[in-house]
């Protein structure tokens, strides 16, 4: 391997994250291709692929039809050909049209096969938001995925968990579907190298609440979290990551520590991931306080305005931890929008 | 023995493997849905008959034919339609899903024209890894509406990919004829203008249907570029089920006429073969596949155990 892909140990961003990640992969093994439409252009998918073409050839990283459809199955076609292909789709929306391939086929063909057949499929997906991202560049389905049985849907949320989600990625055969988010590219933390992928992990440590995050919300908590642990209230906050094998056992043991849960996701809450770690607690015998945040129940609006009452904002989890621990909220001062969305000008 | 008496030879044992089905379906012995293919079976057996080894094939749920023409064993097969523990894919996947693993026919699909980007990726696979095999994947009429076959034909042509588009032009999609879905008035030309090479046939010509199909796979093997193949013939029996289905109205029974007059079961001199050899033939495959049912259905059924092994 070359060593431009190992790991340092400085701070690296999310987004270099994925580009060791996916450098290390396709430098040990040649089955693994890369594609998808504008994966060899000069943007190079927000530089997670900075340079592929030339440092693997052309033919393992390279532009395609828009046809998202076909495209699901002719990488289905390539995983059971004994291949690791990586699809990426610059925009989560878009896997709305590889859904018939993802879920008629990818997630049922070791099943009817009856294990003959294993499908090393990786699907990148990145969610938008912000600037006018609007209905159709923001949507983030991994509730709806992790719904069928034979997917897998990882939502990593920092460098570290990112680069360990592809490192590892095709060390189980099983059609993947990895949910990143725009809003993470520029987060920055050192990165060590781990054997699997992480179920879930833990943001930091505390007595006082249990908070459990999805994608970019892990971003949004830590701002909560340090402004509490300024005065004296400490989380256990954790960010999930494998949406299709829940580590409830470590979240019931964090929650019934703290005697309360607070999921913030990253979706509709209707038939969400997070109501069902809500219930599976519950299930288990949790028998403390549980809130959870979501999406509001509408399209995400063009509008700044309208979006910032959208999506759950760190004022908003700052005020649902209060109303969980018994606290008054205005005790507190409102919090700022974060600086990425702040800052991000787009276009895209 | 002749390229055809091998080639009606296998046509007849398709043809008798679906009658004994037909005589055995309303026992329940086969629990599910059912898609036969008499009458068609020569597009299967041809595409059996220039499959090499390495080659890969890709169908649909009109999987029967394309199985028993490729198999050499067919008691997976048959176990595998009466859901048996020791069926091809244990059970799990029955009639719309059959495969014969050893000859790469992998899967397939239940979903109209679902299996064409499949095919695609297999294609892909054997251009970076093979110089001569290639992907033969067969649909209907009916899946040329449907986007993703229009998308790998694309594909197909765009990454120059080692693959037989195999069209089985039946002229039906379920009950609902071609006038009624499409404004083409080619499928070929269609094929044309993604810059594919075409080749046609019909059933009711097969010493050129054939050579059609042999000069097809040739192309592939030689260029290493897709090709589409139009193949025109008539599904005798109703789209899914063991019956005729004339009294619907949706088609008239003297349109099967000409077809049944260039069947080369019904008319083996069209190919130079006896009528007694298909008679020989025919008793046979009748005699055998029943034994061969009738001894499957004593086989052990899934257990529970099965129901959540290789999810994932």
């Amino acid at each position: 391997m070359e060593n431009k892909f190992l790991l340092t140990n400085e701070e690296i961003s999310y987004s270099k994250a994925i580009w060791l990640a996916l450098g290390q992969l396709m430098s040990n093994d040649k089955k693994v291709l890369i594609y998808g439409l504008g994966v060899d252009d000069p943007k190079a998918m927000y530089e997670t692929l900075s340079h592929f073409p030339s440092f693997f050839g052309a033919e393992r990283c390279f532009d395609t039809p828009l046809s998202e459809d076909s495209l699901t199955g002719y990488g289905i076609g390539l995983a059971i050909s004994g291949f690791k292909p990586i699809h990426v789709h610059q925009r989560t929306d878009f896997l709305l049209l590889c859904c018939n391939q993802l879920i008629n086929i990818a997630a049922k063909i070791k099943y009817l096969s009856n294990g003959d057949l294993s499908c090393p499929f990786v699907i990148r997906a990145i969610t938008g938001r912000s600037w006018g991202q609007g209905s159709q560049h923001s949507q983030s389905f991994h509730s709806m995925f992790a719904n069928m049985p034979g997917l897998r849907v990882l939502t990593p949320s920092t460098p570290q968990d990112v680069f360990n989600t592809y490192l590892n990625v095709f060390k189980d055969k099983i059609p993947t579907i990895i949910i990143e988010h725009r809003m993470l590219y520029k987060t920055k933390s050192l990165v060590k190298q781990v054997e699997n992928i992480p179920k879930m992990t833990k943001i930091s440590s505390g007595e006082d609440i249990t908070l459990c995050s999805i994608s970019h919300m892990t971003l949004e908590v830590e701002k909560v979290t340090n402004t509490l642990s300024k005065k004296g209230i400490l989380c256990d906050h954790f960010s999930l990551i494998d949406h299709s094998n829940l580590d409830i056992d470590t979240l019931l043991k964090s929650a019934n520590k703290t005697g309360s849960l607070l999921i913030i996701d990253h979706g509709w809450l209707n038939c969400s991931i997070a109501h069902t770690i809500s219930h599976l607690m519950r299930q288990k015998g949790f028998s403390g306080s549980i809130e959870t945040l979501g999406y509001s129940n509408c399209p995400c609006p063009t509008s700044r305005i309208l979006e910032n009452y959208f999506y759950p904002t760190a004022t908003s989890i700052l005020e649902s931890i209060c109303k969980l621990l018994g606290l008054p909220f205005l005790e507190f001062d409102q919090l700022p929008i974060s600086e990425e969305l702040l800052n991000f000008k787009g276009p895209f | 023995m002749s390229n055809w008496e091998k080639t009606l030879e296998k046509a007849i044992l398709i043809r008798e493997f679906e009658k004994v089905i037909q005589k055995l379906y309303l026992s329940d012995c086969i629990q599910s849905p059912v898609h036969l293919s008499i009458g068609q079976e020569l597009t299967a057996v041809l595409m059996s008959k220039f499959h090499l080894k390495g080659d890969h094939i890709v169908g649909n749920y009109r999987s029967h034919a394309l199985a028993l023409s490729l198999a050499d064993q067919f008691q997976p097969l048959v176990l595998e339609l009466l859901a048996k523990r020791q069926g091809v894919s244990g059970g799990k996947a029955g009639s719309m899903h059959l495969s014969v693993p050893s000859k790469n026919m992998m899967w397939t699909s239940a979903i109209v024209g679902t299996g064409v980007p499949i095919a695609t990726g297999i294609a892909e696979a054997l251009k970076r890894e093979s110089q001569e095999n290639l992907v033969a994947v067969m649909f209907g009429d009916g899946a040329i509406e449907e986007g993703c076959v229009l998308e790998s034909l694309n594909l197909g042509s765009v990454f120059k990919l080692p693959i037989v588009f195999i069209l089985e032009d039946n002229g039906l999609a379920i009950h609902t004829k071609k006038d009624v879905r499409s404004s083409l008035t080619s499928y070929s030309d269609l094929a044309k203008t993604f810059n594919i090479k075409t080749f046609s046939g019909t059933f009711k010509n097969p010493n050129h249907l054939y050579s059609s199909f042999k000069e097809a796979y040739k192309y592939v093997r030689e260029t290493r570029l897709p090709v589409f193949l139009d193949v025109k013939c008539s599904r005798w029996v109703e789209h899914v089920g063991i019956g005729e289905d004339w009294e619907l109205g949706y088609r008239s029974q003297s349109d099967l006429e000409e077809w049944r007059s260039v069947d080369i079961i019904e008319n083996p001199e069209i190919i130079s073969l006896s009528k007694d050899f298909v008679r020989q033939k025919s008793k046979y495959y009748s005699s055998f596949f029943l034994s061969m049912f009738e001894k499957c259905m004593k086989f052990e059924d899934p257990k529970k155990i099965d129901l959540l092994t290789n999810v994932t």
